[in-house]
């Protein structure tokens, strides 16, 4: 076990790309402001850097019957830790989180602290959108005006009809539904070879950032009226994963309102890496980046595969002809779904 | 002839008076003055009413302001003997705790210590502290001095220097004086670019001959001090002593700690001095003001108020500013609070808890422990109890934070007054660190799902200081174990300080009886 004792040493160990478990209810900003706030009260409370002495140059004086410059060390007092006061202020800690989630959302959070490397990853892996693993907790019986259960009631529904073999049935609907979407991007047949090449390679994922896809969704849990949603999917917002919990119970002729949003899984960040609010301090950080370093290599490694934007990506196979109607499908006019 | 125009004249404003007063300003007077947020409070005229305005039939503008001094005038006495009533403010202050003499009183003994201190520091060589003083007023001159200096320029006794302007130096010419604009072909045919002016040559010429005329050695007489400065030798002893001059300004006290006395002194004591930096008056008392005339009695006084040695040090980096206040204007406030039986050790709290009361007005002090003492109706000793809690919690402005949050938890939370009071006297800080949203929040949150009921939080207050956070992790963990007893007359009870107060390790242990890794894996589910 090592012993960090000097605030230097602690501050360069302090550079790098961890996740914390964002509690819910405090904003994303508040992560920021309290390890900001946490590091700098903890830095300021450790050893110093010791001060170099001041040296003097005292003058031949008759008194001392000394005929020659003296050259003798004061101890500098203008460097004095009462005079010059704490050595780190919170300004001094450049750290970046992702945001762009209700408060109410917890979970995995990506966060970089340091202003030269750990930044630079942390454009990269945060500009490709990993695909994400949410939990979303649901109750039936209820729809409110912002699909949350702290919003304005709407109407009241019954749901003694909805069974959980229902449920499932519609799941597996809206995620072929999907699927068969991704494909149509690409304009290929999900039957063909070239679906398969495709495929073979990897995720299939269009280059378009901005229509949030849906890969996988299940339930975890149904003990009515409260359920529970597993859902992966990429360039996901908050509103698209409460219209999930929307459309579902839609369509089995209930309505449902959201409890609780969980972010369980960030591409290769973890619940096991992520650092609980009483770790957000000097140490955890410290042994957070380390333990997260297996997981920045991996997505660094992503980063090399590029995305299957067109079907002239695919290396093999037979193409289509060129007066194909479903060519006209591309990427850029990927139908929006869900809004 | 004329005196009849004057009488109508005069005549003509008095009907004109007359309409005015009947026609817009009787009829507001009787209407507004019935209600409260008139304007007329602030015009001295809330007590008259129609009938005493009638009594002034000839009564204008300035009858009515008569009768305003008249009202101030009255306000003004009432409130001169209700002052001369106060006992704070009484001229005359008694003699304090008896001293070893019993004759001196505190303050003839701090004008002794004072006239003392000034003395010693007469006798002392003089300090040159102006090098520390701001830069400017040395060279900002008083009136009288700029007008002698300017006087001086003028009759100069050696010969004057004048200077030529050349043609193309030659101030512009103002928009009233400007020529016609010529044509671009004329103004080159008058001046060539490249040509020299040869009336510019010869002013240059004459300047140099009017500085060759200055008697240099009859400024040597007169004025010696503006002789130039002599050379002097490296091996001179003096060089030795010469150094780079300290800048007259700087952002912090740190460039001149290794100078100043008073720094060193402070630095001794253990005062963290970087607190002075944002402080410019704080600052330039330290570096200017010698430590025995204008720190050292204040320091004396804090001894004298209660405060041990090394209480000193937390006082002074924690409101400087008491050094600016009048030692007798210090003085009455402990007298003050004398007179309100605090004795030595609850001034001693009060100071080193809030220093920053002594800064607030005498007048203020009082209102606000009146106020505390009405609203929560509080005995005298419970006034003092809650001093010796929380001290800061007069400089807290009432309407805003504590009476606020009382009435939230009176009215909208349900607690008794008795309950209230008890919260108080047991933890003050509740009524003024939170705002009132806070502690709603927080107790509908430890009422409402964790079921504790009025009489519980009203004695265990500081439960309201947590995060909701934190009640909520632990309350549901308990529940998922099952442990959620919080009634104290059943077995496995669970306080309500323990749920709430201590490492998550002393919680884990003592109330859910599992370990510390499997509560942070229930965190993280939630």
């Amino acid at each position: 076990m090592a012993v960090l004792e000097k605030a230097a040493e602690a501050w360069r160990l302090l550079n790098g790309v961890f996740c914390v478990y964002k509690p819910a209810g405090i904003t994303f900003n508040s992560i920021r402001f309290r390890i900001a706030n946490k590091l700098t009260d903890e830095l300021n409370a450790m050893q110093r850097e010791d001060v170099p002495p001041l040296v003097k140059i005292l003058p031949p004086s008759p008194e001392d019957d000394s005929a020659e410059f003296r050259v003798t060390t004061v101890p500098d007092l203008r460097r004095h830790p009462l005079v010059v006061g704490p050595g780190y202020t919170k300004e001094d800690f450049y750290i970046r989180h992702t945001t762009g989630f209700l408060k109410e959302m917890a979970g995995v959070t990506v966060v970089s602290i340091g202003s030269g490397s750990p930044r630079r990853i942390f454009e990269a892996i945060t500009d490709r959108n990993p695909v994400c693993t949410y939990h979303i907790d649901g109750k039936f019986g209820l729809r409110t005006d912002d699909y949350l259960e702290t919003g304005r009631v709407l109407e009241k529904t019954s749901f003694d009809f909805v069974t959980r073999t229902r449920l499932q049935k519609f799941l597996s609907f809206y995620q072929a539904r999907y699927q068969k979407l991704i494909y149509q991007a690409y304009g290929v047949d999900p039957q063909s070879q070239e679906a398969y090449e495709m495929h073979s390679r990897g995720l299939l994922r269009p280059g378009n950032v901005s229509n949030p896809l849906l890969y996988r969704i299940q339930c975890v849990s149904f003990h009515k009226p409260y359920f529970t949603l597993e859902v992966q999917c990429v360039n996901e917002t908050d509103k698209f994963l409460l219209k999930i919990l929307n459309d579902v119970a839609e369509d089995l002729k209930s309505s449902a309102v959201c409890t609780k949003i969980r972010r369980i899984r960030w591409g290769n960040f973890t619940l096991d890496h992520a650092l609980l609010y009483k770790h957000w301090n000097v140490a955890g950080i410290i042994e957070g980046i380390n333990e997260c370093g297996p997981a920045v290599r991996n997505e660094l490694r992503l980063l090399e595969e590029p995305y299957l934007t067109d079907v002239k990506d695919i290396p093999q196979g037979p193409r289509l002809t060129a007066g194909d109607p479903i060519l006209s499908l591309s990427a850029s006019n990927f139908p929006r779904i869900g809004t | 002839m004329g005196t009849a125009l004057l009488a109508q004249w005069l005549k003509s404003r008095y009907l004109l008076s007359s309409i005015l007063r009947h026609s817009q300003w009787h009829y507001p007077m009787s209407t507004y003055s019935t209600g409260r947020n008139s304007l007329l409070p602030q015009l001295g005229l809330y007590a008259c009413s129609r009938e005493k305005l009638s009594r002034h039939p000839d009564s204008s503008y300035t009858d009515i302001r008569c009768v305003h001094s008249e009202v101030q005038t009255r306000e003004n006495e009432r409130s001169r003997t209700s002052r001369s009533r106060h006992p704070s403010t009484r001229r005359n202050l008694p003699p304090l705790d008896s001293n070893a003499d019993g004759q001196e009183s505190n303050e003839e003994y701090f004008k002794n210590a004072f006239a003392t201190a000034t003395a010693e520091a007469s006798r002392k060589p003089p300090v040159d502290w102006n090098q520390f003083v701001d830069p400017d007023d040395r060279y900002r001159l008083s009136e009288e001095e700029f007008d002698r200096d300017v006087a001086k320029k003028t009759d100069t006794k050696f010969g004057t220097v004048e200077i030529k302007f050349a043609s193309h130096l030659a101030p512009k010419p103002t928009s009233e004086m400007k020529p016609r604009r010529q044509s671009v072909t004329e103004e080159l045919a008058e001046e060539p670019a490249m040509n020299v002016n040869p009336e510019f040559v010869d002013s240059l010429s004459d300047v140099s001959t009017d500085i060759q005329k200055i008697d240099w050695e009859k400024i040597e007489e007169s004025y010696p001090e503006q002789r130039p400065l002599e050379p002097v030798e490296e091996t001179d002893l003096e060089m030795a002593e010469v150094k780079p001059a300290k800048q007259p300004f700087s952002y912090n006290l740190a460039s001149y700690a290794n100078e100043s006395d008073n720094i060193k002194r402070l630095i001794e004591m253990g005062v963290q001095v970087w607190r002075f930096d944002r402080d410019k008056d704080v600052s330039q008392l330290f570096l200017t003001g010698e430590w025995e005339v204008k720190i050292q009695p204040w320091v004396d006084w804090m001894l004298d108020t209660g405060l041990e040695k090394e209480d000193i040090k937390s006082v002074l980096e924690r409101s400087p500013r008491i050094l600016l206040e009048k030692l007798p204007e210090l003085q009455e406030k402990v007298e003050y609070f004398r007179s309100k039986k605090f004795d030595r050790a609850l001034l001693k709290t009060v100071l080193i808890g809030a220093p920053i009361v002594f800064s607030m007005t005498v007048r203020r002090i009082d209102k606000q422990l009146g106020e505390l003492q009405h609203r929560f109706g509080l005995i005298g000793q419970e006034v003092r109890d809650v001093m010796n809690e929380y001290p800061k919690f007069i400089t807290y402005p009432m309407a805003s934070t504590w009476n606020l949050n009382r009435l939230c938890l009176i009215n909208e939370m349900g607690f008794t007054k008795i309950e209230v009071k008890k919260m108080l006297l047991k933890d003050p800080r509740v009524f003024v660190k939170l705002s009132k949203l806070v502690i709603s929040d927080r107790f509908d949150y430890l009422h409402n799902v964790v079921g504790l009921p009025h009489a519980q939080i009203a004695a265990f207050p500081d439960i309201l200081m947590v995060n909701k956070r934190t009640i909520r992790e632990r309350h549901l963990f308990l529940k998922a174990l099952k442990r959620n007893q919080y009634d104290p007359k059943l077995p496995n009870y669970v306080s309500p300080t323990a749920l709430c107060f201590g490492t998550d390790a002393q919680f884990c242990s003592g109330c859910a009886k599992e370990s510390v890794w499997t509560f942070d894996e229930f965190c993280k589910t939630l």
